[in-house]
């Protein structure tokens, strides 16, 4: 048997609605209906109270979805929901989208203590965005950013999507330089995924290839390194200090709570998902999936997260771990990719280059 | 059980593929109460789980059935299964030649296929008494008269005793047994002459030793007889006989017309032959039974463990298939690229296929197979020849005179509007035409000559996809006859892969070699470096693809949720990761070394 772990200090939180459904997104999302969401809220705090036992949480995320769908009096439902676990937060994070993040969000954020936003971007193009059925433009980017420096909230995450249909590297370096301009603390850059069940699905648009995929990080990444950026996870860049402490959780394999309607979490040995049925949860008939995490699957969550990350994986801290010497196994492997230029072997940590991070899944599938 | 010759009938079934065999078998078996419904598994007879998921016989099988008919006697029936595909068609002759009479389905909805005709004829050969019947009556589809037709006019027998049944519903069965006492002869040998009996399989059993199924032909056998094996003259005192119904129920005595199992504390299978005649050793027959033609191995292929610690495992397993499948063969031989295996021979691919998951599944150990080869006879310079039966192991071209494949002689039927593109076909793969004729109105028989290793490169896709399916076709070995054959190499990343060599028609040799190299090509995954594929002939690089290193492998995107999907999916890549075999700093994954068979030059 194992050892028991510590309660989780992270807690993630998920808002279903969205005021327009986007052409490339298959996140558990549906229609905002202001009485779909009172119901809502009534589920996710009982689901809350039940299952949040720590209320020393360091870190909390409300994403979506778009939270910021839901109306003022809801709005400051949820925060008010939150308020007893976040007293001693370092990192409190809400997802927005910028057409619906108002001035009078932005207030309630700050009187309930958030103290980052994480903005959905995509493109700065406005015909890009009208494109995949994207409801604002750049400059409600602008006003956005400028209203939470306003009021305070300074520690400011903007997210872009490479590789979406009809975008070419011109248009891609324009959309950093105009990132760039709005001085973020964070940037997360995610290649297109194309889901089933999706608009992007059922019109056949294709992923970026490969060669794209590969020269468009290396430019997004040459560009934001040279602006003070570091490369510190696969798809995220953060100026020095300030990377996300929450999303850290998730690639330091450590547990997290994770509530509402298909939200993820990990508690003990149990990684699970709620059930994705909104007419279930919100009668309370939350069916869960779960995953037994065995030993030897911690070691290899440890294995395939850790090296997602700049801060590499301790090969020492490992082998206490899991009882393996991942270095005398796989000395050929591990060799021959830091002499390619991978991997960095220095002191006890195994860390990921640029080059590295692009080809994770084959280094892990390789250091089986 | 009282038994008497008059009230025995000894029958097979003889069926195509899909037209309803096993179901039928099962409801005879039902019908004479063998097996109770209760424990009744879909397919008795198809005992092994491969059998039944593939829907194919692979093995004969033996059973002894009673059944009151309506005459107000008991009969004994045993029913010895065959199996229906070509590569099995020698354990056919070894079934039937222990029976009176066949029952031959014919489906009422397709008629009479060509494999159904090569067994009947087998049956006549045998002077069998043929009872046709024609099964699937009870789909909407189906044309009773016709198929009866297609029997008198294909076959040329009578079909007026024909019984109407549906195996699926059961309906009229009980017909069908009273037709099987009325038309099929009782066995009628001497039972007072010396033993004679016929040996038509025989398994191995850890505590018995070898268990022969045996037909008596004449005269009979108790327990404690001296008996004398024929064939191989080995002599052992019986010491278990019995019926299979299908639970074994033991007897002290196996009479004249018996067909049954015998135990004699035999420790080595290959002293029983099937087809060899078991005598007494004190009172001898004059005569053996005629017997069964040697069986060889048509098809020959590399067996290599992925992990070679699993080496002694794969021996060990091909011993124990071995002892229960006289036409395996197997014998060690090492690959630079394989390491240690097996090359081994099968009666053809589907043999092949069978042993091969066999292996796996019954034996758990991952397999890389090499391409299938035929056994190629190479002469000498000096007047030697050279059976090869590893395109590897060719020798150098100066020192070759010439070499011979084998042919085959293949009986192709034929809706006839595809008769021009299967012409087109046989010509393509060097066919020898020999005859075409009218089977009726609206089908013909094409009759080639063609290079075995045709047949085992795609020959069988190939005719499918140009009939629709509408095709059918057997085939028997025919000679050997030179051709103009060279060895053609692939190089992974600059170095020769012996296990990919391949034995190709010169003409063909650049399309061939394009061909194979795309095809791994799709398979090979993508290394940190870029990796030429070539083929090469004696040296001379003909053909280059290149898989491209690989840029980007990563999800961009691994939060909360995309954690344990995304563990999952690394999963399935990790279970394909374990079937690849390193060959120098090159990961090579099964696929590619049965990329030699299953090329379409056309794609490229």
């Amino acid at each position: 048997m194992r050892t028991k772990t510590n309660l989780p200090s992270a807690l993630y939180i998920h808002i279903p609605f969205c005021e327009s459904i986007c052409d490339y997104c298959d996140f558990t999302k549906l229609q905002y209906f202001h009485s779909f969401a009172v119901k809502y809220l009534v589920a996710l705090k009982k689901e809350l109270i039940e299952r949040v036992t720590n209320k020393e949480l360091r870190t909390i995320y409300i994403g979506g979805g778009t939270p910021t769908s839901l109306d003022d009096l809801q709005f400051e439902a949820l925060l008010k929901m939150v308020e007893p676990y976040s007293k001693h937060v370092e990192e409190y994070t809400v997802e927005a989208n910028p057409e619906s993040l108002s001035l009078s969000k932005i207030k309630l954020l700050k009187k309930y203590g958030v103290n980052r936003v994480s903005i959905g971007v995509e493109s700065t193009n406005d015909q890009i965005l009208k494109s995949i059925n994207r409801k604002h433009t750049f400059s409600d980017v602008k006003n956005v950013v400028k209203n939470l420096r306003d009021n305070g909230i300074n520690n400011i995450n903007l997210d872009l999507i490479i590789g979406l249909p009809n975008v070419s590297f011109k248009m891609l370096e324009e959309d950093i330089r105009n990132i760039l301009s709005l001085k973020p603390n964070h940037i997360s850059c995610y290649s297109l995924t194309v889901h089933e069940h999706t608009v992007f699905y059922i019109n056949k648009i294709s992923e970026p290839d490969e060669e794209f995929a590969y020269q468009a990080y290396k430019v997004i990444n040459e560009l934001l390194e040279k602006n003070g950026y570091s490369h510190y996870e696969v798809s995220n860049w953060a100026i020095s200090g300030q990377e996300s402490k929450h999303n850290l959780v998730y690639w330091n394999n450590e547990r997290y709570y994770g509530v509402g309607l298909g939200a993820s979490g990990y508690i003990d040995n149990i990684r699970y998902k709620n059930s994705t049925n909104f007419n279930e949860y919100v009668s309370f008939k939350n069916e869960i999936e779960e995953e037994i995490v065995t030993l030897k699957d911690e070691k290899d969550y440890e294995l395939m997260l850790k090296l997602r990350t700049k801060f590499g994986l301790n090969l020492v801290e490992y082998k206490n771990k899991f009882g393996v010497d991942l270095y005398k196994s796989h000395t050929q492997v591990i060799d021959d990719y830091v002499t390619k230029g991978y991997l960095i072997h220095k002191e006890d940590y195994l860390i990921p280059t640029f080059e590295g991070m692009m080809i994770l899944d084959k280094i892990y599938l390789d250091l089986q | 059980m009282n038994f008497d010759q008059k009230y025995t009938r000894n029958f097979s079934i003889i069926a195509h593929i899909d037209h309803g065999k096993s179901t039928l078998a099962d409801r005879i078996l039902e019908l004479t109460g063998a097996v109770s419904t209760r424990e009744m598994k879909d397919q008795i007879l198809d005992s092994m789980d491969l059998e039944r998921e593939r829907g194919i016989t692979i093995k004969l099988n033996a059973v002894t059935l009673s059944y009151t008919s309506d005459d107000g006697n008991t009969y004994i029936f045993n029913l010895i299964d065959t199996p229906g595909h070509v590569d099995f068609t020698y354990e056919v002759s070894r079934s039937l030649a222990a029976c009176e009479g066949a029952v031959l389905v014919v489906d009422a909805t397709q008629g009479v296929e060509a494999q159904t005709l090569a067994n009947v004829y087998l049956a006549i050969d045998n002077d069998l008494a043929i009872l046709p019947v024609i099964n699937k009556i009870d789909l909407p589809s189906a044309m009773p008269e016709w198929a009866k037709e297609e029997i008198e006019k294909r076959i040329g027998i009578s079909s007026e005793e024909a019984v109407e049944v549906s195996a699926k519903t059961g309906f009229h069965i009980h017909e069908l047994l009273e037709a099987i006492v009325k038309e099929i002869p009782a066995p009628n040998g001497d039972e007072n002459a010396p033993l004679k009996a016929l040996i038509f399989d025989s398994y191995y059993d850890s505590y018995r030793g070898v268990v022969i199924l045996i037909r008596i032909k004449e005269g009979s056998v108790k327990i404690g007889d001296h008996i004398k094996l024929m064939q191989s003259n080995k002599d052992y005192v019986v010491t278990e006989l019995g019926i299979r119904s299908p639970d074994e129920i033991k007897l002290k005595e196996l009479k004249c017309g018996q067909v049954g199992y015998l135990c004699a504390q035999i420790k080595d299978i290959r002293d029983v032959r099937p087809g060899d005649t078991v005598t007494s050793f004190d009172n001898p027959a004059s005569k053996a039974l005629p017997g069964y033609r040697d069986i060889n191995p048509m098809v020959f292929c590399g067996l290599y463990p992925v992990d070679s610690d699993d080496y002694q495992d794969l021996k060990d397993a091909l011993e124990k298939l071995s002892l229960n499948d006289a036409s395996l063969q197997f014998v060690p031989e090492t690959s630079q690229a394989l390491g240690f295996g097996f090359r081994c021979g099968f009666l053809g691919l589907l043999h092949m296929d069978v042993i091969q998951e066999r292996l796996e599944r019954e034996y758990n150990i991952d397999l890389i197979l090499t391409a299938p080869s035929v056994i190629y006879h190479v002469y000498l310079t000096n007047g030697e020849m050279m059976p090869i039966d590893n395109p590897s192991k060719l020798p150098d071209s100066s020192k070759i005179n010439r070499i011979e494949e084998p042919y085959v002689k293949a009986n192709i039927m034929t809706p006839k509007e595809y008769v021009g593109p299967i012409m087109e076909l046989c010509q393509e793969k060097r066919g020898i035409y020999l005859d075409l004729q009218y089977f009726d109105d609206t089908r013909m028989i094409l009759v080639y000559e063609l290079p075995l290793s045709e047949i085992v490169y795609n020959f069988f896709d190939k005719l499918k996809s140009c009939t629709k399916g509408y095709a059918s076709f057997d085939y028997e070995p025919s000679i050997y006859r030179p051709s103009d054959l060279i060895k053609m190499d692939v190089l992974l990343n600059g170095q020769v892969v012996d296990a990919l060599s391949s034995i190709v028609y010169r003409p063909q040799a650049y399309n061939r070699g394009l061909g194979i190299i795309h095809r791994i090509k799709t398979v090979i995954p993508r290394q940190q470096f870029e990796i030429p594929i070539q083929a090469a002939i004696g040296g001379k690089i003909i053909a280059r693809v290149d898989v491209k290193a690989v840029r980007k492998d990563v999800l961009a995107k691994c939060y909360g949720g995309d954690i344990s999907r995304k563990k999952k999916l690394l999963e399935k890549q990790k279970e394909g990761k374990k079937r690849m075999k390193k060959v120098g700093s090159v990961e090579v994954p099964q696929e590619a070394f049965m990329s030699i068979l299953s090329i379409d030059e056309e794609e490229n």
